[in-house]
């Protein structure tokens, strides 16, 4: 019950920054579309995924951004830390609302806002041009496969949330890229030394800055028969379906509960 | 209520406190005076676990602060000096706000409101400073918790307000509830207040009753100075001096004015004490 009163709390007092979210999303999709009906005719690979690339686009980048503010206006707010620390819930609560706002019920919203506003759109442009977009399936099982990718990376963007008290998403986005060049790197040696007999060479052309650098390999493949690698892809699921997101919520759970007065900004 | 035990805090490499210790028993107004920079506010947010401190133990209603449990949490409401109210209308932050407070009291809540003039149709955000912080007192009065706090309450009140909020405190004020009250506006908190309680450089240099106070000294304007032999603190005040002296037996008990009593305590806090508390 405190769950939902935590949400609501949220959904009400987020909810003119939603507005102006969602209005802005429905003309970035309206105007574009006017624009090809009137100017031209929409190409067929256009008619069939028009909605849908909205759809990925803001699920993802709106999504960690939305993520990324999560606790700018009450954890971190100079003004609002106060009511947040003071509200009579604990912080695995106050997190978990959090993890359902932007994970759960933000990427269902936009589904069922993307599907609505593309019924309003397509009937509009029916009635007028006679021809129309193809509108968002919420049903399509792309968009079920995608909304638990969604989950899992934007628990690290809520991550970035919890530690870092500005710029949250620049930040995380930093880090990810430096976490993802070291994991490169140590993928590169670990792929050297464990499959050693299938390494042919390895090469950097003059112009490494055109990403020219190079690792050769006698049979590539030949990887779906070794069962290092079958073993490294498992792991890597693994890692990423069962541990990413447990990790990055409990790690944002000791984050909050650290929290203290003097940490706003 | 509130034990604070050998308490010590630090922003950065400025030490505020040092094993400060204090017991705060419920069922008073209690009103926490220092100068600027005393660590009022602090001592504040360390009991409502907004802050945790470095060594030494709180408790407050049988809980560690630090954790910041909801069965905590739902008996505080601390009042800020400066706080922020969403842009929502007055009862969308009741629908809101009111289910994390189990003892809330509508009734109350509504007398309250009525008897600072507050109109239920507006905005939160269209309120001035001073209607909203008459809403925020409405709210934390009705909220029937264990123990309320208020930072600066008086500050922005108009004059009516001021006498409006003595009054709904006093009203509100039941025997299991406890309230502290830190404040630079004494003269808005007299009659109101008691037991006081005054830091000064990191320490509780004074926590006694009015009446324990009363009990040993007098307090006398005169228009000529009087001797230093003669009073534990003098001032000069328009139409002469203000006096504190060691009560005798014939003496009859007047007021302590609260400045002044304030002032004694900062200028000597070791002998005041001792005098007051020798004469318990």
């Amino acid at each position: 019950m405190k769950l939902l009163y935590l949400l609501r709390k949220d959904i009400l007092e987020s909810r003119r920054g939603m507005s102006i979210y969602a209005l802005t999303l429905f003309l970035i999709m309206l105007l574009p579309n006017i624009l090809t009906m009137i100017f031209s005719n929409p190409s067929y690979s256009d008619i069939a995924t028009y909605y849908q690339s909205y759809f990925i686009s803001f699920l993802f980048v709106g999504g960690f951004i939305i993520t990324s503010l999560s606790f700018r206006e009450d954890m971190y707010g100079k003004s609002t830390q106060h009511n947040w620390l003071m509200l009579p819930a604990s912080p695995l609560e106050k997190l978990s609302v959090k993890v359902i706002y932007s994970a759960l019920l933000y990427p269902i919203l936009l589904l069922l806002f993307i599907t609505a506003s593309s019924l309003i759109i397509e009937g509009l442009n029916t009635m007028i041009f006679g021809r129309h977009y193809l509108v968002l399936n919420p049903v399509d099982a792309l968009y079920w496969k995608l909304i638990p990718i969604y989950i899992v990376t934007q628990s690290v963007f809520l991550l970035g949330a919890a530690y870092f008290r500005k710029a949250s998403f620049v930040k995380t986005v930093l880090m990810l890229n430096l976490l993802g060049l070291v994991i490169g790197l140590i993928t590169i040696l670990a792929g050297r030394i464990i499959f050693n007999n299938y390494f042919d060479g390895m090469s950097i052309d003059s112009d490494l800055i055109i990403n020219n650098f190079e690792i050769r390999f006698s049979s590539p493949e030949a990887f779906e028969g070794i069962i290092a690698f079958r073993v490294f892809e498992t792991i890597g699921k693994v890692l990423f379906w069962v541990f990413l997101a447990p990790f990055c919520w409990v790690v944002s759970y000791f984050r909050v509960r650290e929290v203290q007065a003097n940490d706003a900004v | 209520m509130i034990k604070l035990t050998d308490v010590s805090f630090n922003y950065s490499k400025t030490k505020l406190f040092n094993e400060l210790t204090i017991d705060i028993p419920g069922g008073n107004i209690y009103g926490l005076l220092g100068m600027n920079g005393a660590g009022k506010t602090t001592l504040l947010k360390i009991i409502s676990g907004q802050l945790y401190v470095k060594s030494g133990e709180a408790d407050v209603l049988g809980h560690n602060p630090q954790k910041r449990e909801t069965g905590l949490l739902e008996q505080i409401f601390y009042l800020p000096e400066e706080f922020y109210l969403p842009n929502i209308e007055l009862k969308e932050y009741l629908l809101i706000n009111v289910p994390f407070y189990p003892n809330f009291d509508k009734a109350a809540f509504d007398r309250y409101t009525k008897s600072f003039g507050l109109d239920f149709s507006k905005k939160l955000s269209e309120f001035s400073y001073g209607q909203k912080k008459k809403f925020l007192l409405s709210f934390g009065l009705a909220s029937n918790t264990s123990l309320l706090i208020l930072d600066e309450p008086t500050n922005g009140l108009d004059i009516p307000s001021k006498s409006q909020f003595r009054r709904t405190l006093a009203s509100a004020m039941t025997d299991d509830r406890t309230f502290i009250i830190s404040t630079h506006q004494v003269r808005d908190m007299e009659n109101l207040i008691d037991p006081i309680i005054i830091l000064n450089e990191g320490k509780v240099v004074f926590n006694n009753s009015l009446n324990e106070v009363t009990s040993a000294l007098t307090l006398s304007v005169t228009p000529a100075e009087p001797k230093d032999t003669e009073c534990v603190f003098k001032e000069k005040v328009p139409g002469g001096w203000s006096a504190l002296k060691i009560r005798e037996t014939e003496d009859s008990e007047t007021n302590v004015d609260l400045e002044t009593l304030f002032n004694a305590v900062i200028a000597n806090p070791v002998s005041l004490s001792k005098i007051i508390n020798q004469g318990v």
